[in-house]
C-alpha cells in the first residue's frame, strides 16, 4: 500500500495510520489526557503537542531543557516568507525583483498574522524590522532557488499548520509544511525544507509530516520531498504503510515520555522550576 | 580614491556575464570530491563522522595541525566577544541594514535594535557593558564604520536580489564530509537572471587567507546551485572591492585543498581518538603567528619557534 497509488489507496493508507496512532495512544495512555467533562480543553496547557521540532526531544538524554520560545529573526523569517511566497507573483520574468517589494508589502500588513508574531514584528524598531526584512528576503530566495516558481505549488499558511488532535485526548501533533503540490483527490506532495545537516532521522521527518497530513485530512499523500536550501538539493521519499509506521512509533515513543515527564512535574511540583 | 572606486555597486554592474564554468565540470568535482571523502574516512570508527570541514578549520589545518586539533577541542565554548569581533559583528549589520533600508542614521541605536531582533544577546551585553563604562564609546566605533558602509554599499539595484548571511553547504560520500559556509551577501544568481556575486566582508586588513576562504565559498555555491558565482569579492572598509572571477581551475584548485583538508583532518581525528590523551599523539606542529592565539601555546613545544 503506498501514497503513490489509487485515491482509495490514499485513503486506506490514512485510515491504517489513524487506528495505528489510536491504538498506540491508547496504549501509552490509558485514561490519562482525557478532556475534562464541563472544562473546556487547553491541550497546550494540560495536552500533549508533538511538533517537527519535538518529535526526537528526549528529556532524559538531553542536557538541557528546551529554552522558552523568543521570537528572533531566525524563528521568524519561515513564517513571514511562508506568507510573501504566497502573494509573490510569479509570472514576471525575474521573480528576484519583485521579492523585496513583497516582503516590504507583507510586513506593512501584519493584520492577518499569527498574534505572536505580529505583536513582536509591530514592537521592533525601524533597524529591527530590517533586519527581519533582510532575514525574510534571504530565506524566500532559498525555497524559489531550491524548487523554482512552479504555479501549481501552494505554500503553506503559517497561520494554521498542518496539525491532528486525538479524538478524546489532549494530544496534538502538529508538522511543518512549507508547501504542497496536487489536492487530496489528485494526489499530493508535500515539500518540508530543512538545512539541517543529513541524519538517519530524516525518513522519520519525512514520514512525521506525511502522517499529521494524511490523519489531518484522512488521505495520505502520495510522496514527501526533503529539501535543503543551503544544499540545493532534494529527496523524494514515497509514502507507504512503512513510513507513516515509523513516524507513528515516533510519536508514541514522544507521547510516552512526555506524559512520564508531565507525571514526575506533578509528583515534585519544584522540578518544573529547576533551571 | 573617487567614490566609485569603493562603490560595490559601480562594481557588480560591470559584471556582464555569468560564470563559463560548465555544470558539466561542477558534477565532475563533486564526484571526485565525493571519492575522495571515500577514501578518507573509510578507515574511520562510526562515531568520527562526519567530519566537519568549515574554512576556519581548512585554514588552520594548512597552518599548523596542532591548532586545528587545539581550536576543535575548544570551540564547544562559546567565543566571547572581544572589541575586533564587535567591530566585525558590526560592520555584517551595517551592511544588511544598507541593503534591506538605507543608510543607519543612529548607527549606534541601529546596531542595538538589530541585535534585538536577532536575540543576540552577548551583542546587547557587549554594548551595555563598553556603554556603562564610557558614554560615547559605541559611537567612536560604529559611527565611522556606518559611514564607509554607506559609502560603499548604497545603490545596489534590487534585480540583484541581495541576500545575507546565507548559506551553502554541501555532503560528500553521503554525509561523512560535511563543508557549511555563511556567506556574509550573495547578489545575483539563479533567480535574478544576473551573474552571481559572492561577498565575504572583513573587517580588519587584507590577509593572504582571505582570497582563499571566499574561493571556498565559490566552490560550496557551485555545489548547492550547480553554477558557479562570476566573482567572489572581499570587501574591507574603506577600501576599493577587491574582486576576482571564478574560473574553473580555480574551483579545482579549492577542491584540491578540501581533499588535502579532508586527508589530515581524517588522519588528526582517528589518531586523536585512538590516543585519547593527545600528548601520545603527534600532530604535526608548524609554528607561525597564529601562536599567538593557538590554546595549545603554553604547552606546544614547537610555538614561537617560527
Amino acid at each position: 500500500m503506498t501514497g503513490e497509488g489509487t485515491r482509495k489507496e490514499r485513503l486506506d493508507l490514512a485510515n491504517f495510520a489513524r487506528q495505528r496512532l489510536i491504538a498506540g495512544l491508547d496504549q501509552v495512555l490509558g485514561e490519562t489526557f482525557r478532556p475534562v467533562k464541563g472544562q473546556k480543553p487547553d491541550v497546550f496547557t494540560d495536552g500533549i503537542v508533538i511538533s517537527s521540532f519535538s518529535l526526537f526531544y528526549r528529556p532524559d538524554e538531553d542536557d538541557s531543557p528546551p529554552t522558552p520560545f523568543m521570537e528572533s529573526t531566525f524563528t521568524s523569517r519561515r513564517r513571514i516568507g511562508l506568507m510573501v511566497l504566497r502573494n509573490l507573483e510569479t509570472p514576471s520574468v525575474w521573480v528576484g525583483e519583485s521579492l523585496a517589494s513583497c516582503v516590504t508589502a507583507v510586513m506593512d500588513s501584519p493584520e492577518g498574522w499569527p498574534i505572536g508574531l505580529r505583536d513582536w514584528v509591530e514592537s521592533l524598531e525601524p533597524a529591527g524590522r530590517a533586519a527581519v526584512v533582510a532575514a525574510t528576503i534571504t530565506w524566500c530566495e532559498g525555497a524559489l532557488r531550491l524548487v523554482g516558481t512552479d504555479p501549481r505549488i501552494v505554500w503553506t499558511d503559517p497561520q494554521y499548520p498542518t496539525a491532528w488532535m486525538a479524538p478524546g485526548r489532549l494530544v496534538r501533533l502538529s508538522a511543518n509544511i512549507d508547501a504542497v503540490i496536487g489536492t487530496p483527490v489528485s494526489g499530493e506532495k508535500l515539500l518540508v525544507m530543512s538545512d539541517a545537516a543529513p541524519r538517519s532521522t530524516d525518513r522519520i521527518r519525512a514520514g512525521f509530516a506525511a502522517l499529521v497530513r494524511a490523519v489531518g485530512i484522512g488521505s495520505a499523500p502520495e510522496r514527501v520531498t526533503i529539501g535543503a536550501p543551503s544544499r540545493g538539493t532534494t529527496e523524494r521519499l514515497g509514502v507507504t504503510a512503512d513510513l507513516l509506521e515509523l513516524a507513528v512509533d515516533q510519536v508514541i515513543q514522544s507521547v510516552a515520555l512526555a506524559a512520564d515527564s508531565r507525571s514526575s512535574d506533578r509528583k515534585d511540583p519544584t522540578r518544573r522550576s529547576d533551571p | 580614491m573617487d567614490s566609485k572606486s569603493l562603490s560595490v555597486a559601480a562594481w557588480i554592474e560591470d559584471l556582464q556575464s555569468p560564470s563559463d564554468v560548465l555544470p558539466e565540470f561542477i558534477d565532475e568535482l563533486r564526484t571526485f570530491l565525493d571519492d575522495r571523502a571515500r577514501d578518507a574516512t573509510s578507515g574511520l570508527e562510526e562515531g568520527l563522522v562526519p567530519l566537519r570541514l568549515l574554512k576556519s578549520r581548512i585554514v588552520s589545518l594548512e597552518r599548523c595541525e596542532r591548532l586545528a586539533l587545539a581550536e576543535a577541542s575548544e570551540s564547544r565554548a562559546p567565543e566571547p566577544m572581544t572589541a575586533e569581533r564587535f567591530r566585525g559583528n558590526a560592520l555584517d549589520l551595517f551592511v544588511i541594514h544598507q541593503l534591506a533600508a538605507g543608510r543607519a542614521l543612529d548607527p549606534t541605536e541601529v546596531i542595538r535594535s538589530m541585535a534585538a531582533a536577532e536575540g543576540d544577546a552577548a551583542l546587547l551585553d557587549y554594548m551595555e557593558t563598553v556603554e556603562a563604562g564610557d558614554d560615547g564609546a559605541l559611537g567612536a566605533v560604529l559611527d565611522p564604520l556606518a559611514t564607509v558602509v554607506a559609502d560603499s554599499w548604497s545603490d545596489i539595484a534590487a534585480a540583484w536580489v541581495p541576500r545575507t548571511q546565507t548559506r551553502a553547504s554541501a555532503v560528500f560520500d553521503e554525509g561523512s564530509v560535511i563543508c557549511t559556509g555563511r556567506l556574509d551577501v550573495e547578489l545575483g544568481g539563479v533567480i535574478s537572471g544576473r551573474p552571481g556575486v559572492v561577498v565575504e566582508v572583513k573587517s580588519g586588513q587584507p590577509r593572504q587567507e582571505h582570497a582563499a576562504e571566499v574561493y571556498f565559498y565559490a566552490l560550496l555555491v557551485a555545489l548547492r546551485d550547480r553554477r558557479a558565482p562570476a566573482a567572489v569579492l572581499r570587501w574591507y572598509p574603506g577600501a576599493a572591492p577587491a574582486i576576482s572571477p571564478v574560473s574553473a581551475e580555480v574551483l579545482e584548485s579549492v577542491a584540491v585543498r578540501i581533499v588535502d583538508s579532508m586527508s589530515a583532518w581524517a588522519r588528526l581525528v582517528a589518531g586523536s581518538a585512538a590516543a585519547r590523551d593527545q600528548s601520545d599523539f603527534a600532530a604535526r606542529e608548524s609554528p607561525g603567528a597564529w601562536c599567538n592565539w593557538c590554546p595549545d601555546a603554553a604547552v606546544c613545544p614547537s610555538a614561537g619557534s617560527g
